[in-house]
């Protein structure tokens, strides 16, 4: 049953073949049988399960109109604020905070009757690229158990990876959903920003973070899309788009799609094999009639350094309002109120959050704000006009996800610097605003890699179209990490 | 640029986070190596360009009429709090008398 896709799930569903409690239960096996990776920081069996009886309630009704993944589980990320099961986005700061609120896209997940399995661990507000640097320890890679999951998204990754769950939310502030999924073998969708709402989702870097899925295949994400996407009035930055369907384009020819790629991204220091892997697909995508192009980004070698000011800046100034008072952790026996505040943000946050908490500090501090804050937003510009520029000449961009396959866990944990090298290509997506989807292609050593194809503002559709007609001429998407298959328990 | 252990107890200050002494020459190192990284854009020509304001172009942040739209929620919030007393947060005496 775990091996299907939610495209499987949802047909096998409708021609009750099988129940939304059956299919729960099934995960939920899974979960407690593989729970060493620890891609779980939560599991809510009850509440599943009562969900999924509600969700085959109203399938036997025929209560219209039913939605594509009624009754399907999913495993969502512990950032999004979920009402009566803590949230704690892997900090103590938050270990024992239990939102009194859906997020938005929580609740249209309840909406659409998708019994949530549980909350899935991921790097401290997000902030990693290996899942480390989480308070609920770090998650395992299930295709190699040595090494990372890449992150923030990791723990989603890793549950979508073994099958713990048939797909996830994650969020993505400058590679937190596509590379995981890439070190994962999945399919993982930065939206454009404002597509999808930030309501009840922790703040990190808020002028970048953003929701999406990650999924088997490029059709789960657009049925995943479907029902994350969409305006919503309580997120300032939400954008008043027309509803679209994702999975009606999924199937359009790509013949005469022009796709750039960027020089900068295709040097000697791409690794041999993951250009070989890139050489395939790019052969894939031209037997189906997509031409290719050389493009060029001068400014994109910036990225790391614009979002190594900006995303620390506005990580110190939305942390700012973790004072041990309102809620979450409180330091004890606080001799006055400076004590208060400062106790409870050393002993509450992790070493890494605190490193970006005083950069944001340096660099926004009386003095350097315009050395740093605002020349980084300058350079911004810089590297979003960039691929505007070239969004004229060609439809979209196909390039790497990330520089390597996952690396080894405690590989790059004691060097900030190298570890934030691992997002090098996905960052500068962040920066523009631009829509992303990372594609399983290959396997390195027998861990996956991928590519992935970055499109115009709103082109979501487009990318996972072309995803999809990739995916139906490849197969590594059906590939599975080894010894997660079956459950002792007997559940197949 | 190296970041002094002084100035960074300062910038610990003003963060509300406190820094001890052990940490604070490997955190310095540590600094030194981001700072190094990003300081690389200090060397583009940025004349006449505009610092983004918001990264999908045309758009703005929305502002909404200043109406209440939000129910009375205070117990549930106020429950969310280590401490609090006739619905207010307790926190250290902040006014000492002289």
């Amino acid at each position: 049953m775990h091996t299907h896709t939610l495209a499987e799930l949802s047909l096998l569903l409708s021609t009750k073949k099988i129940s939304s409690l059956e299919l729960t239960r099934h995960f939920l096996e899974r979960c407690a049988h593989y729970q060493h990776l620890n891609a779980y920081s939560l599991v809510t069996a009850e509440s599943a399960l009562t969900e999924a009886r509600a969700a085959d309630e109203a399938r036997q009704q025929n209560r219209t109109p039913l939605n594509a993944l009624l009754g399907i589980p999913l495993a969502q990320k512990d950032i999004f604020c979920t009402q009566g099961h803590r949230t704690a986005v892997g900090s103590k700061m938050l270990s024992n905070f239990i939102p009194p609120y859906d997020a938005t896209v929580i609740a249209n997940f309840k909406q659409a009757g998708c019994p949530m399995l549980g909350k899935t661990n991921c790097d401290e507000f997000a902030m990693g690229s290996s899942n480390e640097t989480s308070y609920d320890g770090p998650v395992l890679n299930p295709w190699a158990t040595d090494c990372t999951p890449g992150g923030s998204s990791g723990g989603s990754a890793a549950a979508v990876a073994a099958r713990l769950a048939p797909a996830a939310s994650g969020t993505d502030t400058g590679g937190s959903i596509r590379q995981p999924a890439a070190m994962c073998g999945l399919v993982g969708l930065k939206p454009t920003y404002g597509l999808v709402s930030r309501y009840g989702m922790i703040a990190f870097a808020s002028s970048m973070d953003q929701g999406g899925p990650m999924t088997q295949t490029a059709e789960d994400a657009a049925m995943m899309l479907n029902v994350m996407a969409g305006f919503d009035e309580k997120d300032a930055t939400s954008v008043q788009q027309p509803k679209v369907d994702y999975t009606k384009t999924l199937n359009d020819s790509i013949q005469g799609l022009r796709i750039g790629l960027p020089k900068e991204f295709f040097t000697n220091d791409l690794n041999d094999d993951m250009h070989r892997a890139l050489d395939e697909a790019i052969a894939v995508l031209k037997k189906q009639g997509a031409t290719f192009h050389e493009i060029s980004l001068p400014h994109v070698s910036l990225s790391v350094p614009v979002y190594y000011i900006l995303a620390p800046a506005e990580c110190s100034s939305n942390l700012a309002r973790y004072d041990g008072i309102r809620f979450g952790y409180q330091c004890s026996d606080a001799r006055d109120l400076f004590d208060l505040y400062t106790r409870s943000r050393s002993e509450g946050f992790g070493a890494e959050v605190k490193r970006r908490v005083l950069v944001g500090t340096y660099v926004l501090s009386s003095g350097f704000y315009d050395a740093y804050y605002v020349k980084a937003q300058k350079v911004r510009t810089l590297i979003a006009q960039d691929f505007h520029k070239n969004f004229k000449d060609i439809d979209m961009i196909l390039c790497p996800t990330t520089p390597t396959p996952a690396f080894k866990l405690g590989a790059k944990s004691k060097d900030p610097v190298a570890m934030y090298l691992s997002d090098i290509y996905t960052i500068a997506v962040n920066l523009a605003g631009l829509p992303g989807v990372q594609v399983p292609i290959g396997l390195l050593d027998n861990k996956p890699i991928g590519m992935q194809l970055i499109g115009n503002f709103f082109s979501e559709a487009r990318l996972l179209n072309v995803a999809h007609r990739y995916q139906q001429e490849t197969q590594w998407h059906r590939h599975m990490p080894t010894n997660f298959e079956p459950t002792n328990g007997g559940a197949k | 640029m190296h970041i002094e252990e002084d100035y960074l107890k300062q910038l610990g200050v003003l963060a509300r986070i406190q820094l001890s002494g052990s940490d604070l020459a490997a955190l310095s190192k540590q600094l030194k190596t981001i700072i190094d990284l990003v300081d690389q854009i200090s060397s583009v020509p940025t004349d006449h360009i505009e610092p983004m304001a918001h990264p999908v172009p045309d758009q703005f942040q929305r502002r909404r009429p200043d109406v209440v739209t939000e129910s009375d929620d205070h117990e549930r919030l106020l429950a969310l709090a280590s401490r609090h007393e006739a619905d207010l947060y307790l926190v250290p005496e902040v006014i000492q008398e002289s």
